[in-house]
């Protein structure tokens, strides 16, 4: 239980303006993921990566690009909802994103 | 009949003297080595006047004096506490558990007896 | 087949629908019961108006052409909105902060509030948006006379040999009629359109409904489910060799800067946004909608070319192929998501770009000719409105007229790419104003100027194919007939597609000029404060910008200027809740920074940043801009942020210094409980022999009943006690200097062996006096170990010495062995005693403890020999510890490692 004591400390600061202005409640591991998705859709989406997947192969009659595609699609999809929930859930009450249990989650 | 002295201390020599130094003043002395037979014989003989040493073995003077206070039958027999450690808070504690005198080793002999003799009077 | 009358007629009940919907909502709104109007479901929906016309029938048409290429459009969004939290978040917080209008008040006001950038970007986007708006007008047109049977060969999806352009006029009149009645009841462009926006919400249900019915009935009507539509596919459409390669990139960045900089999609997801969070819904759900739109695209393109006749147009697949496959009301559901997904594009695009002409076009021009003075009488409202729906009219006519003059122009085909290409000019300026403070208002003029400049050259004007401006003498030779600037081959590099070679170059020139000038130059006061507050629009507290400008005006001028932008009773209520309410009588109170700034902000929010910095500037007498205040901000956010970034360094080292702090407490805590004890222990132990001697000595001095014997005995218990309080000092100090290492430790290579024979010798008198046996089960040969021979001599003789005086058995013995392991020495010293007691096992080896005293010895040691033997042992690497013996009896342990294993033997 590493993070709570410090985003605690960072959070009561009086000087620690700038968290407090960018949404505190949201903890800086969900900030973070925010970011980094995109990064992950570009990388997977685009040369040399996505040229990988345009083999002549075919599951079920379809062809392994497109799925290849559709299912980063709704990855990302899933990605970006999974993270808009927990912000919410983080925003609506504040220090249960703190707790083990969210930890868990992310990790499971 | 002399006032009658309990002694409860482990040191052989001490008890030695102790007891040379009561008999020559007309006390009638016994002596016990450690804290669970003085308090047996304190119950079977109760004396005038109990000397008690707070390092005893099997049972120490903290709970031997604390017996004699708790207990109805022998909460009147005065009790003079000896100590080698001379510690404030020792003292204190002893005063606590209701300690009718209290000497730091090493005493004068002197003393003690005026101590004894003043304590069989009350 | 459905006649055209029925066509029309259902047109026209759509349309009815879509203007009730609008009223309502905009009705719902003024009665302030928002609802699901204010709904995150509907904000992504109104986002979605980026899938225009081009979208719905062009993507098929893309796909066809280039199999998977038409995906990147779709992908560039999905990724700038699920990393909404890097970028769209910041636009959509400073939208609401300073109240913006459009993507170009937000560029201009980034840059120092500048009427000549909010030109060049209005200019841009018009120029950018006319052909897309023609193509929808075209779409629309064409897919009315495909679906109602006026096309020579309806199911070939060509459009007559000329579009009907009686009907693409009377549709752009419709749609003309439709914005202006919902979009310009209000001037304050912040003011959201709630009935639009709850139209175009419709509408994006019904596109996404009518391509997904498409989708389905192709690949479960038509065709036999997935794989049968794939293996109709020829490689050509799913393997091209080519789609993912630089275009691939380049084309989902393009629409990734599109997503932003295009005035329609900035208008519904900066302008229109009420609440923050929607854009966490959004972030997912149109990426969601996205991916839904794409999904039955390539079914739709594979099908298509495989069923319809050869050469049919694949940009009416949507609408012909469920007419060959004589599934009217799909037909008709198409046509209705194509005829939605038109005009739902027009109708934001002409919001946007009226407001934008009028606020960044006609108000400066207005002002500077004098048509408005600030200072003069009359309605600056009642024009601002006039020019919103003229420019509304002028969109939809520039457009008409483009429609009309290239309406059979295949070049309308890449049109949509082309636009995204001018919008995204303004892309460097843009993103660069949002993050790095130095970029400034110049550079980013000459930027975005060279690079639309090079968009036009390069791409746009050519597009017309010779046409119009560059003419097809200037594509194929160059302007001037210099071939270095061909259009299509500037600079001689003639080997990227148009596309690529157009974005290259202008951005080269838009990027260069941008970071360019912006190193060279220094901001202006304003740009510098508007650049810090767009920059650091999550640090900076917006309380601090306010007193930084010194400016003052009369309260009255303001109120008069307010009233006729706002109108009197909008204005009238804004100065009650300013607190500044003019006075009767009196000289006018002058109004202050933070009124002027208020009022400015909400003027903004009307006519733009730049054009009501323009006015108010007219009434206000000496703007200073305190560089001193504006470099403290600027300082104080930087501060703000080393300073947190700071305290969390420094609360992570404390943190770990008080932990540490908190062990040395600990120890030290313990260690000065230990030296009390061990102060009071040796009080304890040099008092009792000094009661003796003291005691005794007195007997003697007084001498009263003393005989001779007893004189005597006194004497040597005196002797007696003297010597053991000698016995008790030096232990101390032994012990004291085994524990700090002072006491001098000879280690040599010892044979344990002698060390024991040693102690046992010395011990054997003592054993036969107390009468205890003393076994030796003794005689490793050659255990080699490194150790002090007399130290070691002293630990047995303690051990065995103890073992000895304690023992109070009826027949005692004490037994010492020794063995050698592979590694170890190890002496056991075991008796049949009474044994150490559970409790006391470890503290027996404490100084002065009295572990046996329970065994009521005749002799009391000092209590020190196990604490300074186990200190020897430690000193030596090796143990003493006490282990279960074969019987009730004590058992030592000494263990010792040894020199050299090999030589043992047991």
């Amino acid at each position: 239980m590493r993070a709570p004591a410090r985003t605690e400390v960072s959070g009561a600061a009086p000087g620690a303006g700038a968290s407090l202005v960018n949404t505190p409640q949201i903890p800086s591991r969900l900030r973070d993921a925010a970011s980094v998705l995109p990064l992950v859709g570009l990388v997977l989406l685009m040369p040399p990566m996505i040229v990988l997947f345009t083999a002549r192969h075919r599951i079920a009659g379809v062809p392994l690009i497109v799925l290849y595609l559709f299912g980063v699609w709704v990855a990302l999809v899933a990605g970006a909802a999974l993270l808009a929930r927990r912000m919410a859930h983080a925003e609506q009450v504040p220090g249960t994103a703190h707790d083990g249990g969210e930890d868990r989650d992310a990790d499971a | 009949m002399g006032t009658r002295v309990l002694i409860a201390e482990d040191e052989p020599h001490i008890v030695e003297s102790l007891s040379f130094v009561l008999d020559r003043d007309g006390f009638d002395v016994t002596a016990e080595l450690d804290g669970e037979s003085a308090f047996a014989r304190l119950r079977v003989d109760p004396p005038d006047v109990m000397i008690l040493d707070l390092m005893l073995p099997r049972l120490n003077g903290f709970e031997v004096l604390k017996r004699i206070k708790s207990d109805p039958a022998l909460r009147a027999i005065p009790v003079v506490v000896l100590t080698a450690k001379g510690q404030a808070h020792d003292r204190r504690l002893a005063e606590d558990l209701g300690v009718d005198a209290f000497m730091t080793k090493p005493f004068s002999n002197q003393e003690l007896v005026e101590c004894v003799r003043r304590l069989a009077r009350k | 087949m459905l006649s055209p009358n029925v066509v029309l007629a259902i047109a026209l009940v759509y349309v009815a629908l879509l203007f009730a919907v609008a009223f309502i909502g905009d009705r719902r709104a003024r009665a302030g019961r928002l609802g699901w109007l204010k709904s995150p479901l509907v904000y992504t929906l109104s986002i979605s108006v980026y899938c225009t016309s081009w979208t719905f029938y062009g993507a098929v048409g893309s796909a066809a052409r280039g199999g998977l290429e038409f995906a990147t459009i779709y992908i560039g969004p999905t990724l700038v909105f699920v990393g909404w939290w890097v970028f769209l978040r910041k636009v959509v917080r400073i939208g609401h902060v300073h109240g913006t209008t459009s993507i170009a008040d937000m560029v201009s006001s980034r840059y120092g509030k500048s009427p000549a950038l909010a030109a060049v970007v209005t200019l841009i986007a018009v120029v950018a948006a006319t052909p897309y708006i023609a193509l929808q007008l075209r779409a629309v047109t064409v897919s009315a006379q495909v679906i109602g049977n006026a096309a020579p060969d309806a199911l070939s999806g060509l459009p007559a040999a000329t579009p009907d352009f009686t009907l693409g006029f009377w549709i752009a009149v419709g749609m003309a009629v439709f914005t202006i009645l919902f979009g310009t009841r209000n001037i304050d462009a912040k003011e959201r359109h709630h009935g639009v926006v709850a139209a175009i919400a419709v509408e994006a249900v019904v596109k996404l409904v009518a391509l997904l019915a498409v989708g389905v009935m192709v690949v479960y009507g038509i065709s036999d489910g997935p794989a049968d539509v794939f293996a109709r596919a020829s490689p050509e459409i799913l393997h091209a060799a080519d789609v993912f390669g630089p275009r691939w990139i380049v084309v989902t960045a393009l629409s990734a800067a599109a997503i932003v900089c295009l005035p329609r999609e900035f208008q519904v997801t900066v302008v229109e946004n009420t609440d923050e969070r929607h854009l966490r819904t959004a972030s997912w759900l149109f990426p969601l909608y996205l991916m839904l739109i794409s999904l039955f695209v390539l079914p739709i393109a594979i099908a298509g070319l495989d069923v319809l006749p050869e050469g049919s147009n694949p940009d009416m697949f949507v609408l012909t192929l469920p007419m060959w496959a004589r599934q009217e009301a799909i037909a008709l559901l198409a046509f209705l998501g194509g005829f939605s997904s038109a005009t739902s594009m027009v109708i934001v695009a002409c919001i946007a770009l009226s407001t934008m002409i009028s606020n960044h076009i006609v108000m400066p021009v207005a002002l500077r000719l004098g048509w408005v003075a600030a200072s003069a009488g009359g309605e600056i409202r009642g024009f601002l409105l006039a020019s919103r729906r003229v420019g509304i009219c002028l969109m939809l006519l520039l457009g008409f007229l483009y429609f009309r003059v290239k309406g059979n122009s295949e070049a309308l085909a890449s049109i949509g790419l082309i636009s995204f290409a001018g919008c995204a000019q303004v892309m460097p300026a843009f993103v660069g104003g949002l993050f790095w403070r130095r970029a400034n208002g110049v550079a980013a003029l000459a930027g975005l100027s060279a690079g639309a400049l090079i968009w036009a050259y390069t791409l746009f004007l050519p597009s017309f194919g010779g046409d119009f401006i560059v003419t097809s003498r200037i594509i194929s030779e160059g302007l001037f007939g210099w071939p270095f600037l061909r259009p299509y081959a500037l600079f001689g590099l003639d080997w990227l597609d148009p596309l690529l070679h157009a974005l290259f170059w202008s951005f080269l020139a838009n990027v260069a000029l941008f970071v360019g000038l912006s190193l060279a130059r220094d901001a202006k006061p304003l740009e510098r404060l508007q650049a810090t507050l767009f920059v650091d629009v999550f640090r900076t507290p917006g309380a601090s910008a306010t007193g930084l400008v010194r400016r003052s005006a009369a309260t009255y001028d303001l109120n008069l200027l307010a009233q006729r932008i706002l109108g009197a009773d909008e204005a009238r209520r804004l100065f009650r809740e300013m607190g500044a309410a003019p006075t009767v009588g009196g000289p006018p109170p002058l109004a202050d920074d933070a009124l002027i700034t208020r009022l400015e902000r909400k003027l903004a929010g009307s006519i733009g940043a730049a054009s009501a910095h323009a006015v108010i500037s007219q009434v206000v007498t000496g703007e200073t801009i305190s560089l001193d205040e504006l470099m403290k901000i600027a300082d104080e956010t930087q501060r703000v942020r080393d300073y947190s970034r700071q305290l969390e360094q420094k609360s992570r080292e404390l943190e770990a210094t008080a932990r540490e702090l908190g062990v040395v407490n600990e120890r030290l805590t313990r260690l000065d409980l230990e030296k009390d004890d061990f102060l009071s222990q040796v009080s304890h132990e040099v008092r009792t022999p000094m009661t003796s001697i003291r005691s005794f000595a007195e007997i003697l001095l007084d001498a009263r009943g003393l005989d001779a014997n007893q004189s005597a005995r006194y004497l040597r218990i005196i002797h007696e006690e003297s010597i053991r309080l000698t016995k008790l000092l030096d232990s101390i100090l032994d012990l004291g200097m085994v524990e700090h290492g002072e006491a001098p430790f000879t280690l040599a290579e010892t044979d344990p062996e002698a060390a024991l024979a040693s102690a046992l010798r010395s011990c054997e008198g003592l054993a036969a006096q107390s009468g205890v046996r003393l076994v030796a089960d003794v005689g490793v040969s050659g255990a080699i170990v490194r150790a002090d021979a007399d130290r070691l001599s002293q630990v047995f003789i303690n051990l065995i010495s103890n073992a000895i005086k304690y023992n109070s058995h009826a027949d005692p013995w004490v037994r010492v062995a020794s063995r050698a392991t592979a590694r170890d020495y190890e002496v056991l010293v075991e008796d049949n005693g009474p044994g150490v007691r559970h409790e006391e096992r470890e503290l027996i080896f404490s100084k002065f403890s009295r572990g046996w005293a329970h065994t009521q010895a005749p002799t009391a040691g000092a209590g020190l020999g196990l604490a300074i033997s186990r200190q020897i042992m430690r000193r030596h690497g090796g143990t003493l510890a006490l282990v279960p013996g074969t019987g009730a009896g004590a058992c030592f342990q000494v263990t010792l490692p040894l020199a050299r294993a090999d030589s043992a033997a047991a």
